[in-house]
């Protein structure tokens, strides 16, 4: 059954890839064809923003049951975050070369994503600069709720409170700015859970991986 | 509450004891304030004034506000464990840090006026932002403090903890202080009451999330 999910997963990415290169698209000023790139950058973001929340659940079950099972699912889905979070930010800073004219601007947006990235590198940072795996699994989980918390703040309080270059902020949230009424919504929304599928599969992959590690060493 | 009041006294008894902590914090502020003036060789300009106070305030509290949980030695360490409950203890560090960073960041605000002139001229509004900005930085730092004294390596995790999330923090304080001049406040005031919600969820966020990291 899971491997059905994941092979779907796949499926809908090599769909969107492929449909949505090929496929017409509304010609938006400024964007014209990079509104491809939607498929890819948007979903990228989703995908993190959705890891991260799987982690900052984890965190919080560890904090209740104090099982180190969870602070692995915890740091793991961190992880997978973190790599589609980069791969989210060079889509990005692909996409803005050639709308913007710029790979990085001074953008309220730009900066949650900048920080979110920080903060999570000193989640690894943190992780890695403690030796015991019960005060590592403590003070990780504590730093990743206080740390999500102000993500979610910086991300989607303030720019919705000030103007920005990124199209749907401004005090106007969402993707109202594109045509999004059919004709792309027929391949976001499906790559979208497609890029989630994988992310699970990401994850889930590490977690055994982990676990696998973990046994290992203490043979 | 009297048990708040007794660590905020056991704490400034013991920085007036070692007075060398915050009087190495002011020397910092000065040297970096004196090294700021020698480099400058033309008018500062307002945003520029800014951004250098703000930059020379966060690295300063970070190099004073390490010592927070740090310092301690074994005995106190056990004493505090003993006596009071957590939330007791991270409100009363908070507080003390707290106050203690806003009148350091007066003073700093008279060192940069003493060498760099004063962007505000007789605009008493920065006294607003100084005593926002102060606090949060402190109990950001403080409870940043808390989690990096248990780590290996103390110094470097603190700085690469607090500073992304000080950033939010930073880009409020600035936007707010570059307001100050405009005949007309954009957005009707919301960017008054941005530093105040993030202290407020800053200060929040350490007092629900202290009690899980205390429990050696």
């Amino acid at each position: 059954m899971k491997k059905l999910i994941y092979f779907t997963g796949v499926a809908l990415v090599f769909y969107s890839l492929t449909y949505g290169l090929l496929k017409e698209v509304p010609r938006l000023p400024i964007l014209h064809e990079t509104i491809r790139n939607l498929f890819y950058h948007v979903t990228m973001w989703f995908s993190m923003i959705f890891m991260f929340g799987v982690s900052l659940f984890y965190s919080i079950k560890y904090l209740k049951t104090f099982r180190l099972d969870d602070d692995i699912r915890a740091s793991q889905a961190a992880y997978t975050g973190l790599a589609f979070g980069v791969a989210g930010l060079l889509t990005g800073m692909l996409w803005a070369r050639y709308t913007w004219g710029t790979w990085w601007t001074k953008d309220p947006q730009l900066n949650g994503a900048a920080i979110t990235m920080l903060a999570y590198f000193s989640y690894h940072f943190i992780r890695q600069s403690i030796a015991d795996s019960e005060k590592r699994a403590r003070l990780s989980a504590v730093y990743n709720i206080f740390a999500f918390a102000l993500m979610i703040i910086f991300i989607g309080v303030l720019p919705r409170m000030n103007d920005s270059l990124h199209p749907g902020k401004g005090g106007n949230p969402g993707f109202n700015t594109y045509d999004m009424d059919a004709t792309l919504r027929v391949v976001f929304y499906p790559a979208l859970i497609g890029w989630m599928i994988i992310a699970h599969w990401i994850w889930n992959l590490r977690i055994r991986i982990t676990n696998l590690e973990n046994r290992m060493y203490e043979e | 509450m009297n048990s708040i009041y007794q660590i905020i006294k056991i704490e400034a008894l013991q920085d007036f004891k070692n007075r060398y902590v915050l009087s190495g914090y002011l020397l910092y502020l000065v040297a970096v304030s004196y090294v700021i003036f020698l480099s400058i060789t033309s008018e500062v300009s307002r945003p520029v004034w800014v951004a250098l106070y703000w930059i020379t305030l966060i690295f300063g509290s970070i190099n004073a506000l390490m010592k927070s949980f740090y310092k301690e030695s074994k005995g106190l360490a056990l004493y505090y464990h003993m006596m009071a409950s957590p939330r007791t203890i991270i409100l009363a560090k908070m507080i003390y840090n707290l106050f203690t960073n806003i009148v350091i960041a007066f003073i700093n605000y008279g060192l940069f006026t003493l060498f760099l002139g004063n962007p505000f001229e007789s605009d008493v509004r920065f006294i607003y932002v100084i005593v926002m900005g102060a606090s949060g930085i402190a109990c950001l730092l403080t409870f940043m403090s808390a989690i990096s004294s248990k780590t290996d390596q103390a110094q470097t995790s603190m700085a690469i903890l607090s500073l992304p999330l000080l950033i939010p923090l930073l880009i409020s304080l600035v936007n707010l202080s570059l307001q100050l001049n405009m005949p007309v406040i954009r957005e009707t005031g919301y960017i008054w009451l941005i530093p105040l919600g993030l202290n407020f969820v800053i200060f929040s966020l350490a007092v629900l999330l202290f009690p899980y990291l205390w429990t050696e």
